[in-house]
């Protein structure tokens, strides 16, 4: 058989080509022993970078059924429940309480850095462990609204010491939920205190977070988060 | 019938080493492609990469031998060649992109028709060490390589970035579902507990796309935080 090994007279393109990588993707374990745990939403969407939905943050992997998510959107309480069959489905009926409402198109969506409730059937008898996840970013400070309670939460991937830009006012008020009597700190004269007695503001967990009470003369624009050194 | 060579430069290309030290190459013409005898290029034909040393010495074998599946132009063509291989064999040289005339003129005079080319054929029996699975072999089929750790074809090679679409937590593992990805390119984790160091754990295998669009990728889970990123390498 004859062979022909002739020349491609037609010019032609090579060029290197990166190696791609996706977004970095981040999984964070938050461990509670408490049925109500305020939960940061520490990343954005993986679809878009955008906000993201409560439903894709929390992984539905070492929860029971009948744990519940509550969103906090226009002054009400949005919740979805944990079916064993459909994941989270979004409570489709409110009765009894004027603080709930009906979850509308969109109340999924959590900007980071914010923070939801995650409610278990039950406080657990050891410490309960479940993950978030996302698209992971930069985030080292929270906005607050002025004159207004601001749920706010640690979005580092690390315990956090809390700090301000701006200045707390007296009236200013920082609560971190825990089953029964919540862990209050207001502002005064003497600074934070806690019963009464000066306090120095407790570092917060991993994922965790708490209200900031935030007089309407308060000069806190932003809530700071710094990794506490080992 | 007199056997004729003629061997023509089309262009010489320095390689470039891409990131994370794999040589990635892509090549195509833009056509149209014609035969010594001012003919079109068949669909199917064979377009050869040959690597020429610093010294000037021409490849005995090409690097990669691939069938265009388009008439008239050599479609693109992305391969990847590991670190070590391309440190050891490809250092400090160019590259060349030959047409391959095997059109059978015993079996058509006109030379309008490919040869089923036992002796081309043979020549081009090497390895790929990628081409494990059915549907990679119908990509071996048309694509052969001495030394690509991978080679795929597409209708254009600007690779995107891998999407995560989902990622389960199921015992002790991690599992992140991919898409936007090149089929047969090979697609792996990288974890680490901070956003600066990344690499790939113990255990954790490379996984490969076919036709479909998706891949599930498999890490074991970390206490605390744990990041990720998914990546050809």
């Amino acid at each position: 058989m004859k062979k022909l090994l002739s020349l491609a007279v037609a010019s032609f393109a090579m060029a290197a080509v990166a190696v791609p990588f996706s977004p970095t993707i981040g999984v964070t374990q938050v461990t509670t022993t408490n049925k109500n745990t305020i939960v940061a939403v520490p990343f954005n969407s993986l679809a878009d970078g955008g906000n993201m939905s409560v439903t894709n943050l929390v992984c539905t992997n070492g929860l029971d059924n009948g744990t519940h998510i509550y969103v906090f959107k226009g002054g009400k309480y949005k919740a979805w429940t944990l079916d064993a069959a459909n994941g989270w489905t979004a409570l489709d009926t409110v009765s009894g309480n004027s603080d709930l409402a009906v979850p509308s198109a969109g109340d999924d969506l959590v900007a980071s850095p914010g923070a939801i409730w995650v409610v278990l059937p039950s406080a657990p008898v050891e410490a309960k462990t479940f993950s978030i996840y996302g698209q992971y970013a930069a985030i080292t400070e929270t906005t607050i609204t002025t004159g207004a309670n601001n749920l706010v939460a640690n979005p580092l991937q690390s315990k956090a010491v809390v700090g301000f830009t701006g200045n707390p006012v007296r009236g200013d008020a920082i609560i971190i939920p825990q089953d029964g009597t919540p862990e209050s700190y207001t502002y005064g004269k003497k600074g934070w205190t806690s019963d009464g007695a000066s306090a120095t503001l407790p570092n917060i967990e991993v994922g965790q977070g708490f209200w900031y009470v935030c007089n309407s003369t308060s000069t806190v624009t932003k809530v700071t988060w710094t990794p506490v050194t080992p | 019938m007199k056997k004729t060579i003629a061997v023509i430069f089309a262009l010489l290309s320095a390689a470039v080493f891409a990131g994370m030290n794999d040589l990635l190459i892509t090549f195509s013409t833009p056509g149209v492609d014609k035969y010594a005898d001012g003919k079109e290029v068949l669909e199917g034909e064979r377009y050869a990469l040959f690597f020429t040393d610093a010294e000037g010495k021409l490849g005995e074998e090409p690097v990669l031998v691939y069938r265009t599946k388009a008439a008239g132009r050599c479609t693109p063509v992305l391969f990847i060649i590991d670190e070590k291989v391309a440190e050891e064999k490809y250092k400090d040289g160019t590259w060349g992109v030959y047409l391959l005339d095997t059109r059978d003129f015993e079996k058509n005079a006109n030379g309008d028709e490919l040869a089923d080319d036992p002796e081309v054929g043979e020549k081009l029996e090497y390895s790929v060490k990628a081409l494990a699975t059915d549907a990679k072999t119908i990509v071996k089929k048309s694509m052969d390589s001495a030394s690509a750790t991978v080679a795929v074809s597409s209708d254009s090679f600007d690779i995107p970035k891998p999407t995560v679409t989902a990622i389960k937590v199921e015992g002790a593992y991690v599992y992140v579902t991919v898409k936007d990805i090149v089929p047969c390119l090979e697609y792996t984790l990288k974890s680490g507990s901070d956003v600066q160091n990344f690499a790939v754990p113990e255990g954790v295998e490379k996984d490969a796309s076919s036709t479909v669009k998706e891949i599930t990728l498999a890490v074991p889970k970390k206490e605390g935080a744990q990041f990720f990123k998914v990546t050809t390498k």
